[in-house]
């Protein structure tokens, strides 16, 4: 008890260690802070954006006599909702550059669906500091301050060799010592994460023991890797410095590079090319035969193969008729975007095990619905609605029926999938025994010292 | 002041690192990451350059191309305006992946630049990417701490501190000549990558400008003023701190808050206390504030009604078909100038939320060099937020003129009569000027810097200044 109260007081004397974990605690408060005020901004976005909608429908049908199906679906912009997991507001991924609340209309799709949203570009640069900011590159610099010096301090004391000589193993003491700090900076990490679940009122469910478990197997990691340097028993300069370096290559190096890679790999101007593309298809389609381009389009949405051919005058149904047929025009180039972005996906996720910091960071985003990923299937998402979309007005339009009130009350809102995620045991079980396997080594190393 | 005595230091501490075979290891790493970073920033500079160019000639060509048309039909073709990156952006790519790379132009509509290449950046550019400019930034600096940490604390704590004093080595000399010594190690390090940056500028040719050498001569005494800063830092704090390994903890701390933490804490907290508005609030206030002016596709529309009267009025005549010139093309314009002016009054707005987020930071430029040294960068190498929106701004005034060129052609070529079933000549696609980007001139990259690197520069001189200072000597030789 007494040595406890020792190492305790010795953890907590130097003003480093203390200006350290000082730092931890205040930038992982900031980081939750900043979290719930943007998650808070995004999800006032998309009740916003249903609000507005809910609006434009009672002021249209307040009017009189309702506007034709078409001038109808040319104003409906309909939102949508990509559906984050309220842990986004310590995991943010992609979910504060990209658009959470798209609108979307009866025209053109892909004309739609690439809109950015508006964000401060220097802020996007310095690279955002959210909760998992301070746990997958803050915490292994706290690690690394606390431990990875232990040994070659007690060399610099003249206390190694005396321990070494005790009965009881220095090992043991090393290990003593380690675990100490492992369970300060452990209970600061649940402090944390238990105080962020109750501000955001995010259940205590599996998601939570996830990045809990996570966190701690990362934590365990970077304890290895410190355990490692130490076990080659050199000054406190040489192991500061090649942890550091270490941390750098992880940290740093490893996902610029993984992004130089992927950037090269899957270049693609897939989106620009679909928009020049579409956007002259759409232009000449005003000089085609008008009847012509009704058949085309009938023949690739056979359920409204009954409607009355086209007269002289301007009629809805062949505008949204050939807005249909530019999308068809460049799905293959979309559905290939897709494959693309598919593979880049598949690549990222492959690569990201040459470096743990990369994976955990992954791994976050994923589990917080918020990685590129999730973004995609938010746009497929968006792009099965218009669909919907198209064929609610499409009955109008071409069976020239008159949109009544209680059609405009029954036009089909957007519903975000849950998507059911399971937590992958299967991957958090190979990173375990990939760490276990650290451990031994880092253990059967550091049990071989023996002053020199 | 650099008498044989610095002199001597200088020549021994170079000697005793040139000794230290992993500094050679880490420098020949970084000298390789170095030429990485440039080489693929290039490569990345010359494919994004191409493919805006090929694609700015591919709209310009679809737009001479155009049979007779109806001119407002050929304001809702629109056109494109694409950015080219800056000559200087292999170096420093600044903003340029949060950025959309193009705008489409077409009546009645503001958009904005889309098409960025900031894929996976969530997860993967979360200390941005790996450009030569960001290398200099982070982990130079961490170079110059390994170089540096011990250098006086480790004098003190080996002892030859004391044998140093008693040949009546000043404590100046000490700092002057270990200054120097790091000081030529910094300008030996990085410029191979300036030469080469210049030779790579110099081969771009045709968008290579006489400011360029400038630009880079420039950005060469920035950084190595920022080298200045980390060793002076790295010799106060290794004068303070009794214990070597004591100075490297703090000094990497230090380090980590100064590169790492305080950039994403200020930009976050300049976004909470100055927000701008996302993209669906700054869209419906525009649709809100259009609604209120009028709609001139509306034909009972009051604001069009009174303007139809002041038209008449004007011309002398009482109904529209009596005009000279068309009553529609008229419309357009005035409608085309109003949903400009809307536009811009909310477009300024969100750039004053910028400003102001940008002008927080700034604040903070003599407390960090990081900051100063990071924004001077991208303003240099013409990467930073201003010279994005100055492009968007530029893209916007082009839109504008087109499509009221285009209003006009309806007013004058185009009879009231039948209005849209005429078409007219496709000549006149011809007459119309290209997008092409005016890049700005040094002294307007650099305006919001007209003093502000002042401050930064007292500060690392103020350090410099407390080092020689007799206070600075009393004090590391007392504890001798």
């Amino acid at each position: 008890m007494l040595l406890f109260k020792l190492e305790c007081k010795r953890l907590f004397s130097g003003v480093v260690n203390k200006l350290v974990l000082l730092l931890f605690i205040v930038a992982g408060i900031f980081a939750i802070y900043q979290g719930a005020q943007g998650y808070k901004t995004l999800r006032i976005d998309q009740y916003k954006s249903k609000i507005v909608f809910q609006k434009e429908r009672e002021h249209v049908n307040k009017r009189e006599t309702l506007p034709a199906a078409g001038s109808l679906a040319y104003y409906a912009s309909a939102p949508t909702e990509w559906k984050l997991s309220p842990w986004a507001a310590l995991f943010v991924g992609e979910s504060h550059s990209s658009m959470v609340a798209t609108k979307v209309r009866a025209t053109a799709l892909q004309s739609q669906i690439f809109n950015r949203e508006i964000v401060n570009p220097a802020q996007q640069r310095t690279g955002g500091l959210d909760l998992g900011f301070v746990l997958v590159y803050l915490l292994p610099l706290v690690i690394g301050i606390l431990t990875v010096t232990l040994i070659s301090d007690e060399q610099h004391a003249g206390r190694w060799r005396m321990l070494n000589a005790l009965p009881t193993s220095a090992f043991s003491q090393v290990a003593k010592q380690l675990a100490l700090r492992f369970a300060v900076i452990w209970l600061l990490v649940i402090l944390l994460l238990v105080s962020a679940a109750i501000l955001l009122s995010l259940p205590f469910d599996g998601i939570f023991w996830t990045v809990l478990a996570a966190t701690s197997l990362y934590m365990v990691f970077w304890f290895s890797i410190a355990a490692l340097i130490m076990s080659f028993g050199k000054s406190s300069v040489f192991n500061s410095l090649t942890y550091l370096s270490s941390w750098v290559v992880f940290a740093m190096l490893l996902p610029s590079a993984v992004h130089l890679y992927l950037s090269n790999q899957y270049q693609t101007n897939a989106p620009l090319e679909i928009s020049l593309k579409q956007r002259v298809t759409l232009n000449d389609g005003w000089d085609k035969d008008k009847q012509q381009t009704l058949n085309t389009f009938l023949q690739h949405e056979s359920n409204w193969q009954d409607t009355t051919p086209l007269g002289e005058a301007f009629d809805w149904k062949w505008y949204y008729a050939q807005q249909h047929l530019s999308d068809v025009e460049v799905e293959q180039l979309w559905q290939q975007y897709r494959e693309t972005n598919l593979m880049r996906q598949q690549s990222l996720q492959r690569l990201s095990v040459l470096s743990p910091s990369l994976f955990f960071q992954l791994k976050l985003n994923q589990l917080a619905n918020t990685s590129s990923a999730d973004q995609a299937d938010y746009r497929l998402q968006v792009a099965e609605y218009h669909q919907q979309i198209r064929h609610f007005f499409y009955d109008f339009m071409f069976f020239d029926k008159p949109v009544t009130k209680t059609d405009v009350e029954n036009f089909p809102l957007f519903e975000a999938k849950t998507l059911a995620k399971g937590i992958d045991v299967w991957q958090l079980l190979t990173s375990t025994l990939f760490i276990l396997v650290l451990v031994i080594v880092a253990t059967r190393r550091l049990k071989q010292l023996r002053p020199i | 002041m650099i008498n044989t005595r610095v002199m001597k230091i200088f020549r021994h501490e170079l000697a005793s690192k040139r000794k230290s075979p992993s500094l050679w290891l880490i420098f020949i790493m970084i000298q390789l990451l170095l030429a990485i970073a440039l080489f693929t920033g290039w490569q990345q500079y010359q494919h994004n350059a191409q493919t805006q160019a090929t694609a700015q000639a591919l709209v310009e060509q679809q737009w001479e191309a155009q049979p007779d048309r109806h001119p407002h039909r050929v304001a809702h073709f629109g056109h494109f305006a694409f950015r080219t990156p800056s000559a200087l952006s292999f170096f420093d790519l600044g903003v340029n992946s949060w950025v959309g790379n193009s705008i489409f132009l077409e009546a009645h509509k503001q958009n904005s630049a889309n098409f960025a290449n900031d894929q996976d950046g969530g997860t993967l550019l979360r200390f941005s990417e790996l450009s030569t400019a960001n290398i200099l930034l982070t982990i130079w600096p961490l170079l110059i701490i390994a170089l540096g940490f011990a250098s006086i604390s480790g004098e003190q704590k080996s002892g030859t501190l004391r044998q140093l004093m008693s040949m009546g080595v000043s404590f100046r000399d000490l700092i002057t000549g270990k200054s120097l010594s790091y000081l030529l190690l910094s300008v030996i390090f990085i410029l191979p990558v300036f030469i080469l940056a210049l030779l790579l500028a110099f081969s771009t040719g045709a968008s290579f400008s006489s400011e360029a050498p400038l630009r880079l001569l420039l950005l060469f005494t920035v950084y190595i003023l920022y080298c200045l800063f980390w060793i002076g830092l790295t010799l106060f704090v290794s004068s303070l701190v009794k214990a070597p390994k004591q100075a490297l903890v703090l000094l990497t701390s230090l380090w980590f808050i100064l590169t790492i933490l305080m950039p994403r804490m200020l930009a976050e907290f300049a976004h909470n206390q100055y927000p701008h508005q996302k993209r669906n609030d700054f869209e419906l206030a525009i649709k809100l504030d259009n609604r209120k002016v009028g709609d001139s596709h509306n034909p009972n529309d009051p604001y069009f009604n009174k303007f139809k009267e002041d038209t008449l009025k004007k011309y002398g005549v009482s109904t529209v078909e009596e005009l000279p010139v068309n009553y529609r093309g008229l419309v357009m314009q005035e409608g085309e100038k109003l949903n400009a002016e809307i536009y811009k009054k909310h477009y300024e707005n969100q750039l004053a939320q910028f400003a102001a987020q940008q002008r927080f930071v700034s604040q903070f430029y003599w407390l960090n060099p990081y900051l100063f040294v990071r924004d001077f960068s991208m303003a240099l190498t013409r990467t930073d937020t201003r010279h994005f929106l100055d492009f968007e701004q530029q893209a916007e005034a082009h839109r504008y003129a087109r499509i009221q060129k285009l209003n006009q052609l309806h007013t004058n070529e185009i009879h009231h009569h039948n209005d849209s079933d005429q078409r007219i000549d496709k000549s006149y696609w011809q007459e119309f000027e290209a997008f092409s980007y005016r890049s700005p001139v040094l002294s307007w990259s650099l305006g919001p810097f007209s003093l502000v690197w002042l401050l930064p520069l007292l500060v690392v001189l103020a350090m410099f200044g407390s080092l020689n200072s007799k206070g600075m000597q009393r004090r590391v030789y007392a504890t001798v």
